[in-house]
């Protein structure tokens, strides 16, 4: 287990943050300059925090109680195996020879060290690339290749700091593949810096949300993303629906919430009492759009006029207006093939359901 | 291309065919002047292989402290922060910036026979006036900075990031030092070593307050001037660049093979 609990004070910037890992993924998801890649790189020892501890298994990396530094571990021991955004690849070695690097100069003999990079070379798609300089390679097998050569020293973490962030679309889906077959093979820690929804919810089984230097929810992927704690989580995930509204009823398994223009039921086990304020969430994806020219049931039915579409490939998001006479105020995924039924400024239904709505308190 | 860009343009051309001009016309003269045989063959003279001799023997013995002292201190330039770094730089600088007759003189105000320092050194048989220890000691105390900063520039120039890469794959910092650093920036080390070895070969000003026996090159040909005048410095000056050029030749393969092969 990676237990981290760490502070650093950067100019007017102060990070500090607390969370545990097993043998998990972990995504550090959040804004630019919110501390994700300060935090991979002191538990990496390429920054000193300020004080805390840091521990992986067996080894404590660092301790600093106060101005006492007990336990400061060299980079070069913490068996740590990073990657980088930019890949920094050796450019004076070929790509044999920069997944080699680690473990020249070991005890393994010349014949194993070719065994063990011929082996990653072909787990990470590189066969036939062995001898091309990283000048002479795309930006997806370079980062393959500085993925190849951090596993081949075995570390007991892996440490990625927004691995596929320049690379495209199709080649980071590969890519994410790949690192899942890593994961189930090595078996280790590995932190994954990113501020890409998709690589959260492709690789997370842990999620932390940074915001200003601290973690403002750390939890499954399913919780972050459906239960989101703050109302900056929420707006992070893309949640985009959110309210804020007093409670006016409550009942066992229900709430009533509501504003002057909105009034909505919510199913909820949350401990509320009438007069609380709350916010109110609900992703995109989970309001239903009422067509049929029927009896609409349900207890959070609203019409509005549609503002605006924005075609994202096979999901279409409608923007909504409700209220407001000039804005919209409610976003809507729906399939692009129902979509194309609609016309702008018309009136439509939607339903948000009162099981995928969310209350934060 | 706008007007205004093109006047520009032809602005900067002329500019830079004076100063062109300006700078090689010493050497088009030269080669009009060495087209007569008679020159050519006086150069392969005793007195150009007794003074060519001293000076290679000179700077590559400079060459060699030069590179084990400084390269050490380049590489602390580039990648330690220490307190008085501003001030180790700007001493650094120091022989660039005072004229070399007067290093000369600062020289032997140390390691003169009547010194301290160069008393004791004299006792023990090492003397620095008059020996080809005195060419050597102004040669390196002048050409120091010239390999000292070229090398900072290269080490500089090497992504601090793959030094960590390697210390992050578990490897110590001096293997880190071999095995990354060092390839990396042995092109500009390489430059460097070649332009502190070609300023050390034309080294005068110091050289000849600290030591005007045994003639180096430069002070052969100033010797040759001041007796016999043009005439008679004119071989060993032409001598004098055919060597310049040689390294500036074997600087450029070097750099050409490893751009080829690296990068």
């Amino acid at each position: 287990m990676l237990q981290v609990d760490v502070y650093k004070r950067l100019g007017d910037f102060e990070l500090d943050v607390k969370f545990e890992l097993d043998n998990e993924i972990l995504v550090l998801f959040g804004p630019s300059g919110c501390g994700k890649s300060t935090t991979l790189e002191l538990i990496a020892g390429l920054k000193e925090p300020d004080r805390g501890r840091i521990f992986n298994q067996d080894s404590t990396f660092f301790h600093k109680v106060g101005k006492d530094i007990k336990v400061n571990l060299p980079i070069n021991r913490r068996r740590i195996g990073y990657v980088f955004q930019d890949y920094s690849l050796f450019p004076h070695m070929t790509a044999f020879e920069n997944i080699a690097y680690g473990i020249q100069d070991s005890i393994y003999s010349e014949k194993k060290i070719e065994g063990k990079v011929d082996q990653l070379l072909s787990e990470l798609r590189l066969k036939g690339l062995a001898d091309h300089y990283p000048c002479e390679l795309s930006g997806g097998q370079q980062q393959r290749v500085a993925i190849a050569r951090a596993l081949i020293v075995e570390p007991d973490i892996l440490l990625l700091d927004e691995p596929f962030s320049a690379l495209d679309t199709l080649v980071r889906e590969k890519l994410r593949q790949d690192l899942l077959r890593v994961h189930a093979e090595f078996k280790i820690p590995i932190i994954y810096v990113t501020h890409n929804l998709t690589d959260v919810f492709e690789l997370a089984d842990k999620v932390a949300i940074y915001n200003e230097g601290k973690i403002e929810q750390f939890g499954s992927k399913d919780d972050v993303f459906y239960r989101p704690q703050t109302r900056n989580t929420a707006r992070f995930v893309e949640t985009k629906n959110i309210f804020d509204l007093v409670v006016s009823k409550c009942s066992d398994s229900t709430v009533e919430v509501k504003n002057d223009k909105l009034k909505l039921t919510v199913e909820t086990k949350q401990d509320l009492n009438v007069g609380d304020k709350v916010i109110a969430t609900i992703r995109p994806e989970f309001i239903d759009l009422l067509i049929e020219d029927s009896n609409f049931k349900g207890d959070n039915i609203y019409s509005g006029i549609l503002r605006r579409e924005l075609c994202k490939g096979a999901v279409t998001r409608l923007f909504i207006n409700l209220f407001n006479q000039k804005d919209f105020d409610l976003i809507v995924d729906i399939p692009t093939l129902l979509a194309e039924k609609l016309k702008l400024n018309e009136e439509v239904v939607v339903n948000l359901p009162k099981e995928s709505m969310h209350i934060i308190i | 291309m706008s007007r205004d860009n093109s006047l520009f343009e032809i602005f900067l051309y002329v500019l830079a065919t004076i100063a062109l001009l300006f700078i090689s016309l010493p050497l088009f003269n030269l080669i009009l002047r060495s087209l007569s045989l008679d020159i050519l063959t006086n150069i392969l003279t005793s007195d150009f292989y007794n003074a060519i001799r001293v000076s290679l023997i000179a700077s590559l013995i400079t060459l060699t402290i030069n590179i084990l002292w400084g390269i050490p201190v380049a590489y602390l330039l580039a990648r330690k922060e220490f307190p008085g770094k501003g001030v180790v730089q700007a001493l650094i600088f120091f022989p660039i910036v005072i004229p070399p007759i007067v290093s000369g003189i600062l020289l032997l105000m140390i390691f003169g026979p009547r010194t301290i320092i160069g008393g004791v050194l004299a006792s023990h048989g090492l003397r620095f006036t008059g020996t080809i220890w005195g060419t050597i000691l102004a040669q390196t105390f002048i050409t120091a900075p010239y390999l000292i900063i070229t090398t900072k520039v290269a080490f500089e120039k090497v992504d601090k990031k793959l030094e960590n890469v390697s210390l992050l794959l578990g490897k110590s910092q001096g293997q880190t030092f071999w095995q990354v650093t060092l390839p990396l920036a042995k092109k500009g080390i390489i430059a460097g070593i070649l332009l502190t070895w070609i300023r050390a070969i034309g080294e005068f000003g110091a050289t000849i307050i600290l030591a005007y026996h045994p003639y180096s090159l430069p002070i052969k040909i100033w010797v040759q001037f001041t007796s016999g005048g043009l005439q008679t410095a004119l071989p060993l000056v032409i001598g004098l660049i055919l060597v310049v050029i040689f390294i500036l030749i074997i600087l450029r393969l070097i750099i050409g093979e490893l751009r080829l092969k690296a990068f």
